[in-house]
């Protein structure tokens, strides 16, 4: 089949805006445009950028500043506070970080330079990132516009000021990003249902799923040593995945991904879990994957958290891994190639959250900002969020109780019916044709 | 008040080298007639990145083919073929050709640390599970590996440092070149060790082991990094690895540096101590006594320009006692002597030209290409250059 291109867009504010475009680089012209960053950036525009990164990761760690910390959270998370969605009401008036955005956009002239050089062809726009969609949107040019929603419900700055005019349209990653951008005076034709992109690599054929479908089998199986999940879903299970039986064990202990964020914000919980967790890894009862992403000091200390602990020899050697890489599509492809095998996803409610419609049950760490407590309310709405059932310190205790009840196995399993899996796939159908089709069943959302 | 304050910062500068000294003399150069290692000789792989000729190459390579260790193999990493070191290794390997001797061509790069890129290439050909790595201007002594492997037994370290002994002045430059590396950076090597337990490695020799490196991925996790060797201390100390240094001193062979030349080293340094530790950079300026005690004349109309000449004379004595303890008996010309007392006043004049440079440039040349650093040596700036933007 014919490839089409698309200017692909996103921004390095933690990862998440740049883990959506990512599984779209098949599709991008001239490969992901990271905007934002020096070298695709004029300097002018260049400091705007900066400093707004500054202030995100900042944000990401004011919370441990001693005195200060809980009051500038507050603070922040007010700025950033999303009105409730019910009532349903109008919530177009535009809002103070609109007009600002505006404002950069018309005055300051921001993403000029991204928009010279998409101009240059007239291909269908992906964003990652509002406001070089609504920069876009604003300079009305040739090649349409998608943006790209990362969380489960938003803020009214994704939407422009003016949200009836311009061409822009927005890919939703669930129903309630929908029912949000109407609420934010968005036209219902230029909303689409696509689901997050997830990775590919993690699905297989867009037809068949097979990647997908036999890693969560293999990840049901680890998930209900005692078959109490299965008493209920055995048939359901067998059927959606196409497997004719279900084999007498498991293979293999259970596997626990710790995602640290893009800041690093969450480095000492991992000590404290791999504390818990050492006599269980030791035992070979349990294996632990801890994602320190792009950061060397991250990294590093995590790896003298596992030298302390005295768990050097089970590092890569099946008991401890460790995912880092510098470069940061290098570590993507590490971390999706770790969760094929993943068997529980312990994460702040980010934007991998959507990642549980690949059947990886989300245990759910403490939410940072408004984004990501939304998340955290969609993934209990949907069953596919777990969470912590104790103290960190006592992981080895409540993690094999939800396991042995097939809490665990549920979760996946919820998270597999009830989240899109295919938005990537229907995002490609859209740079192609134009449109794609929402998908009604569980394998073809 | 002042005064008096200005008084104590010269007394403690003194104090300090004293104490650089006084380590010095108590970890300085020995000979031990026999060093047990027991029965187990892990393979030594000793990577050498090599860039054209340097002072006395033969006779520095030649030390690395006549080490009194039983299992140890060279690795030569050069830029090209064309390299002028090439031909040295070539007739010392033909005239020692029981050592296994590997020469790789790695290539350069402007946008790496240019050393590391050669050492992650070498990497590949070492089977050794020890890699030593050592400059092309060091000589050491038949005993020094097995110095080292004892100290890496001993202690379970995953690294071991050594101090630095510059010897082998035949000019001024160069004995003021020596001068620095034996009493300002051996001196803060071993008192920063042995008394604060403080690592500071200098990249002219580290003993690393090859596991501990892999769980980084190899040499190439520090490729972003200037300044490597601080950085590969740095990763392997928050990793929870072990570091030690035993005191095994490694020479430093340095004959015929010019004035300029000098200045462009010290000036390099310093812009990477400024970009790693821009607090103790800022402080260093205290560490200069000579330079500092211009000022006692004005503080002190009466006594000042004795008072001076006593902070000379000190400075002086404690650069003659190191001098004397590291490098005299190393061949030294007699003449060195006596250029002593000239070549510590200017040395700590022109290091105070140096100490101003890194606060007006971050562009330093090495290798043969023009590099820009920042915080903590990064090349090229800002991460993100390098690593955001990938491949």
């Amino acid at each position: 089949m014919a490839m089409s291109k698309a200017w692909v867009v996103s921004v390095l504010m933690g990862l998440g805006h740049l883990r959506a475009a990512y599984p779209l680089r098949d599709s991008a012209c001239e490969g992901i445009i990271l905007y934002g960053t020096r070298r695709s950036t004029p300097p002018r525009e260049y400091r705007i950028w900066r400093r707004l990164r500054k202030i995100y990761y900042f944000s990401s760690n004011v919370g441990k500043l001693p005195l200060l910390g809980k009051p500038l959270l507050d603070l922040l998370l007010a700025v950033q506070r999303i009105q409730p969605y019910y009532p349903r009401r109008d919530l177009s008036r535009p809002s103070l970080a609109v007009r600002y955005l505006g404002r950069l956009v018309s005055s300051k002239g921001l993403c000029r330079d991204l928009l010279v050089r998409m101009n240059r062809l007239p291909l269908p726009r992906i964003h990652s990132f509002y406001a070089t969609a609504v920069a876009s949107d604003h300079a009305a040019a040739a090649g349409q516009d998608y943006l790209l929603i990362c969380d489960s419900d938003f803020n009214r700055v994704w939407v422009p000021r003016d949200p009836r005019l311009g061409h822009l349209k927005y890919l939703a990653p669930c129903t309630q990003v929908r029912n949000r951008l109407l609420a934010y005076g968005v036209a219902a034709e230029r909303i689409i249902l696509t689901g997050f992109p997830l990775p590919k690599e993690n699905i297989g054929s867009r037809e068949g799923l097979e990647i997908l479908r036999e890693d969560l089998f293999q990840r049901l199986l680890r998930l209900d040593p005692k078959r109490k999940f299965f008493s209920y879903h055995q048939r359901s299970v067998l059927g959606w995945l196409g497997k004719e039986s279900l084999p007498p064990a498991a293979s293999g202990p259970m596997h626990l991904t710790f995602a640290i964020g893009g800041a690093g914000a969450q480095c000492d919980m991992a000590r404290i879990i791999l504390q818990s967790l050492k006599p269980a890894i030791e035992a070979g009862r349990m294996r632990v994957t801890i994602s320190a992403g792009i950061h060397q000091k991250v990294y590093e200390r995590l790896l003298g958290y596992v030298n302390q602990l005295g768990l050097a020899d089970k590092l890569n050697a099946g008991g401890v891994d460790l995912v880092y890489d510098s470069d940061i599509y290098s570590y993507l492809d590490k971390f999706n190639r770790i969760l094929r095998t993943t068997d529980v996803l312990w994460t702040k409610p980010s934007e991998l959250s959507f990642y549980c419609a690949l059947g990886i049950p989300i245990l759910m760490a403490p939410p940072i900002g408004v984004h990501e407590e939304l998340n955290r309310c969609w993934l209990r709405e949907i069953h596919a969020g777990v969470e912590a059932a104790g103290p960190l310190r006592f992981t080895h205790e409540w993690l094999f109780d939800l396991l042995e009840n097939g809490r665990l196995a549920e979760a996946a399993w919820d998270g597999f019916l009830k989240a899109r899996k295919l938005g990537t796939y229907k995002i490609e159908d859209l740079i192609r044709t134009g449109a794609c089709a929402e998908g009604l069943t569980p394998l073809e959302q | 008040m002042i005064s008096i304050a200005f008084l104590s910062i010269l007394a403690f500068s003194l104090i300090v080298y004293g104490a650089f000294l006084a380590f010095t003399l108590r970890f300085r150069p020995r000979r031990e007639a026999r060093i047990d290692l027991g029965s187990r000789f892990p393979r030594v792989s000793i990577l050498k990145p090599m860039k054209n000729l340097v002072d006395d190459i033969t006779a520095n390579l030649e030390s690395y083919f006549t080490l009194d260790y039983p299992n140890y193999e060279l690795i030569f990493g050069l830029d090209s073929l064309d390299d002028a070191s090439l031909p040295v290794i070539r007739s010392l390997g033909g005239r020692f050709p029981e050592i296994p001797v590997s020469i790789v061509t790695t290539g350069h790069s402007d946008e790496q640390n240019p050393k590391i890129f050669k050492l992650a290439r070498m990497e590949a050909s070492a089977a050794g599970e020890l890699f030593w790595v050592t400059d092309a201007n060091t000589r050491v002594a038949a005993d020094t590996l097995n110095r080292l492997v004892r100290e890496y037994q001993r202690s379970s370290a995953h690294v071991v440092f050594s101090p630095i002994r510059g010897t082998g002045s035949r000019s001024l430059p160069s004995l003021m070149e020596n001068m620095s590396l034996n009493l300002f950076t051996s001196g803060n090597i071993i008192t920063a060790w042995k008394a604060f337990r403080q690592q500071i490695i200098v990249g002219k020799s580290m003993l690393i082991e090859k596991a501990a490196l892999g769980h980084f991925g190899g040499f190439s996790y520090f490729s972003a990094f200037l300044a490597e060797d601080f950085v590969i201390g740095e990763a392997f100390e928050n990793g929870g690895f072990t570091l030690s240094c035993d005191c095994t001193w490694i020479d430093n062979v340095n004959r015929t540096t010019t004035f300029a030349g000098f200045f462009r080293r010290m000036a390099r340094w310093a812009k990477l101590r400024l970009r790693l530790k821009p607090v103790f950079y800022v402080l260093e300026v205290f560490l200069n006594p000579v330079a500092l005690s211009l000022a006692l004349p004005l503080l002190f109309p009466a006594a000042g320009w004795l008072a001076l000449a006593g902070v000379w004379s000190c400075k002086i004595v404690i650069e003659l006692s190191s001098y004397l303890v590291l490098s005299h008996g190393e061949k030294e010309p007699r003449s060195n002597l006596l250029m002593l007392p000239v070549a510590v006043i200017l040395k700590d004049f022109i290091l105070l030209v140096v100490y101003f440079v890194p606060f007006f440039s971050r562009t330093l040349v090495w290798q043969g290409g023009s590099i820009a650093i920042g915080r903590r040596t990064r090349i090229g700036g800002p991460r993100e250059i390098l690593a955001l933007e990938g491949s």
